[in-house]
């Protein structure tokens, strides 16, 4: 019970260390470099040398990957010019020399001060990710922190091939406070933390399919988490995407009334709720089997 | 005529309750009659109690109190531990109190400063807790108690589940001189789990409309812990608690000593100190204590106080905590307070100020709280006369004159050189001298706790043993050496911390064993309020601001 730093307290940096074979990261465009947003800068707010984002190439378990960790502390991790073509280049790099790639993701989108250009950015990413895709190269988002995946980055980790959640990790489009905003605190309590997990964490993006793998929150469970898709992709074919939108029709007309949050894991074979709320990562996994 | 004074009293109480008439049906009111209630049991110039400490509060009586006027009632003296609640502050602003007597005004202290600036707050004293029991008994008994209780069967017995508290120290003062006590409860019952406080002592009850409040007060998140937090932490454990073996303690409610709880069942097991220090404790049911307890460190635990979510781990742990025969969580107090007092090797806690010569506070001109319960534990006790290892071993080095006691209780401050916003923790003068705040206490600087009876400050510069200083000059240049980058800091003399140091009256990390590079979250026993679940084996139940699953 003790002793492991938990991978959501790591930093970037600390979390591409943990995960990439000993002393095998080289850093892309690193801080010395010092290529920082221009937009920032005009707006007085303090830039950052990485621009929020970690870039570069490693091995894991002996395999060559390219590697990308946000930095959630620097403006929630949102993609600015800068830190939009650091992405961009990285799976364009994949596509090129077709090794697979590892994003970290720790983002709540687009970042407001430079949208235009955040915008373009993960549109261009989510097209290299698709040259990745079409080429049979790995792409794998990891979403481990509770900053999650929202926005252009939610899509974005969707476009990948592979998902590996813990139970911190988030999934969604709009943030919670966003969704209260828009349909009222009686509908989505963001406030409710509980049921800001249930509907977007990382459980129940696993119970939905949406997560691919979900692991215990250290550096070790990731990495494992991350190796067993190396070697894998799915492909992108008309068949396969009228077969996700079906399965997304279903879970529309079988969760679209839900109210209670439990619904979804009662639907989706979780008997035990309360020691499934509890349990974490292939604990759950367990738990969720059971009931099927 | 012996009697005449005492009958005249019992005779005010019969009339009292006649004025009520069928108000009431026997001792129950509907909650809709309250007001009209308090208006009739209420005179002016009374000495009224209004029940509600940091954590319980008797909150529908005192709402009920509120929507009454300066007509209805005035001239009252309020006497109450806690001034939290909205309608406390009305009652003020109403013009209804004559004078107050109050221990601590958290939630409300800015309000309050407002009330002292707009004269509207005519304090007699702020008090420490048991000091304000204390004076139910001899200047200040209540003629008409407002309490709040879980229960209550048909007779009007109340049960009070874990959150006993402060009821007796009120009930018995004013019950024995023949006032009114008048309880509000969440249910009435048939069969009460247990009697807490025998219907003979009960006047009036209602059944509230909603739960009284109660507030999840001790409740740390790990996740909030920081890695500073934990050296700190680690610190006072290889410099305090193992240097002195301190068997029995209080911990105060903040994250530094939430950290240190967190480390004895990894880092302090590590040192080899389990069974030989923190086994007995005056403190509530933190949940950060649970890893410490289900690892076996800790022989027992009386509270002053109950915490929302531990019921059912409490009761499970029965051997370790004090329970009714029901099974249920007990708590005291007034003799929590005391045990804290008289029976414990050391207080630990944190404070916003510090000044140069150890005196800490939490008043500013803008915020008046006061003081609760940290006064009656981080002080000597003269009147103390059993001795322990630690309270011998922390006496001797105090260096006691021919008429002193020859232990101390450990008094120990542990507090970051920053608090949140930079602002700095030590200054030259507290904010508490201020000579407006001085005039509404009558001449009197609400000081937390004094600097002679601080033995220790803890921060992340490292330990200033005040204890072992000879004179106040060595006692400044003690907490100047520990306090880092503030201004009371930046004016240590290096000589003087050197000799300091050089005599272990100032240590730092290294001197006790400690390297700061190894000080990390992941020593914690656990990092998030769901590891505290699971060490409890899924029998904490933590508050729902608190869940994220």
């Amino acid at each position: 019970m003790t002793g492991a730093i938990l991978f959501h307290e790591l930093t970037a940096r600390q979390r591409i260390a943990a995960i990439a074979d000993k002393g095998s990261f080289d850093e892309l465009l690193p801080p010395p470099e010092r290529i920082t947003s221009p937009y920032l800068a005009q707006l007085g707010i303090p830039v950052s040398f990485d621009d929020g984002i970690v870039i570069g190439h490693a091995r894991i378990g002996g395999k060559k990957v390219y590697l990308a960790a946000q930095v959630g502390p620097f403006v929630g991790g949102a993609v600015g010019e800068i830190h939009g073509a650091k992405l961009t280049g990285l799976f364009k790099a994949a596509a090129r020399d077709k090794i697979p790639c590892v994003l970290i993701v720790e983002s709540g989108g687009v970042r407001l001060h430079e949208g235009s250009s955040g915008e373009i950015a993960i549109a261009e990413t989510m097209r290299a990710i698709f040259e990745c895709r079409a080429l049979k190269v790995p792409t794998i988002a990891v979403i481990a922190t509770d900053i999650g995946a929202y926005g252009g980055i939610g899509i974005l980790s969707t476009c990948c091939d592979f998902r590996v959640m813990t139970e911190h990790g988030r999934l969604g489009i709009s943030g919670p406070i966003v969704i209260e905003k828009w349909m009222g605190k009686k509908a989505y309590d963001s406030a409710n933390r509980a049921l800001v997990w249930k509907t977007s964490g990382g459980k129940t993006k696993y119970l939905l399919g949406d997560a691919d793998a979900l692991v215990h929150d250290t550096a070790d469970a990731v990495r494992d988490g991350i190796s067993r898709f190396l070697g894998k992709s799915s492909a992108v074919s008309l068949t396969a995407v009228k077969a996700r939108q079906k399965e997304l029709e279903k879970r529309l007309k079988k969760f679209g009334a839900a109210t209670d949050p439990d619904a979804v894991w009662n639907g989706m074979g979780v008997r035990n709720i309360e020691a499934a709320s509890l349990a974490s990562g292939p604990e759950f996994v367990a738990l969720a089997k059971r009931g099927k | 005529m012996i009697t005449a004074k005492s009958a005249k009293r019992r005779q005010n109480k019969a009339e009292r309750i006649a004025r009520v008439g069928k108000l009431a049906r026997g001792k129950f009111v509907v909650p809709g009659k309250v007001p009209e209630v308090l208006r009739r049991i209420i005179e002016p110039g009374d000495i009224l109690c209004l029940e509600g400490d940091n954590q319980k509060q008797a909150d529908f009586l005192a709402n009920q109190l509120a929507t009454l006027d300066k007509k209805d009632l005035r001239d009252i003296h309020l006497v109450m531990s806690c001034i939290t609640l909205p309608a406390h502050i009305e009652l003020f602003k109403k013009g209804m109190i004559k004078q107050v007597d109050f221990c601590y005004a958290g939630p409300q202290g800015t309000a309050v400063a407002d009330l002292v600036k707009a004269k509207k707050f005519p304090v007699g004293a702020i008090h420490t807790y048991n000091e304000l029991y204390a004076r139910y008994y001899i200047d200040l008994t209540p003629r008409v108690a407002l309490i709040a209780a879980a229960q209550a069967d048909r007779k009007g017995n109340l049960f009070l589940a874990a959150n006993t508290e402060e009821t007796p120290a009120i009930v018995e003062p004013t019950a024995f001189s023949d006032g009114i006590v008048f309880a509000q409860v969440n249910e009435i019952v048939d069969k009460l789990p247990r009697i807490d406080i025998p219907a003979d002592q009960v006047d009036f009850v209602v059944q509230a409309p909603y739960p009284m409040h109660l507030q999840a007060l001790f409740t740390r998140d790990p996740a909030a812990i920081t890695d500073v937090q934990v050296l700190m932490a680690m610190v006072a454990l290889r410099g305090i608690y193992e240097k002195y073996e301190v068997q029995s303690l209080n911990h105060g409610v903040g994250f530094n000593t939430a950290a240190i709880e967190l480390l004895l069942p990894t880092y302090g097991e590590r040192l080899g100190l389990k069974g030989k220090i923190c086994k007995y404790w005056m403190v509530n049911p933190l949940p950060t204590m649970i890893p410490a307890i289900e690892s076996g460190w800790v022989e027992s635990v009386f509270a002053v106080g109950g915490e929302v979510g531990m019921e059912r781990y409490t009761a499970a742990r029965s051997d370790v905590f004090f329970t009714g025969r029901d099974g249920s969580f007990h708590s005291n107090r007034a003799m929590g307070q005391l045990a804290g007092h008289y029976a414990i090797d050391m207080f630990i806690g944190a404070s916003l100020q510090i000044d140069i010569n150890g005196n800490s506070s939490t008043v500013s001109k803008n915020r008046i709280t006061g003081f609760g319960g940290a006064p009656n534990m981080g002080c000597q006790p003269t009147g103390r006369r059993h001795p322990t290892k630690a309270w011998l071993k922390a006496g001797a080095e105090a260096n006691p004159g021919p008429g002193s006691p020859p232990g101390r209780k450990l008094v120990v401050q542990m507090v970051e050189t920053f608090q949140a916003g930079r602002v700095p923790t030590f200054v030259e003068e507290l904010d508490a001298t201020d000579p407006s705040i001085r005039k509404a206490l009558h001449g009197v600087t609400p000081v937390m706790i004094y600097g002679d009876d601080v033995t220790h400050i803890v921060t992340e510069e490292g330990i200033a043993n005040l204890a072992a200083c000879r004179s106040v000059a060595e006692r400044q240049a003690a907490i100047r050496a520990v306090a880092g980058y503030t201004p009371v800091g930046l004016k240590r003399k290096k000589r003087e911390t050197e000799d300091l140091r050089a005599r272990g009256i100032v240590q730092l990390p290294e001197d006790v064993g400690v390297r700061p590079s190894e000080a990390s979250r992941s020593l914690l026993a656990t990092q998030d309020i769901k590891g505290l679940v699971r060490w409890s084996n899924g029998l904490y139940d933590p508050p729902s601001q608190f869940v994220d699953w």
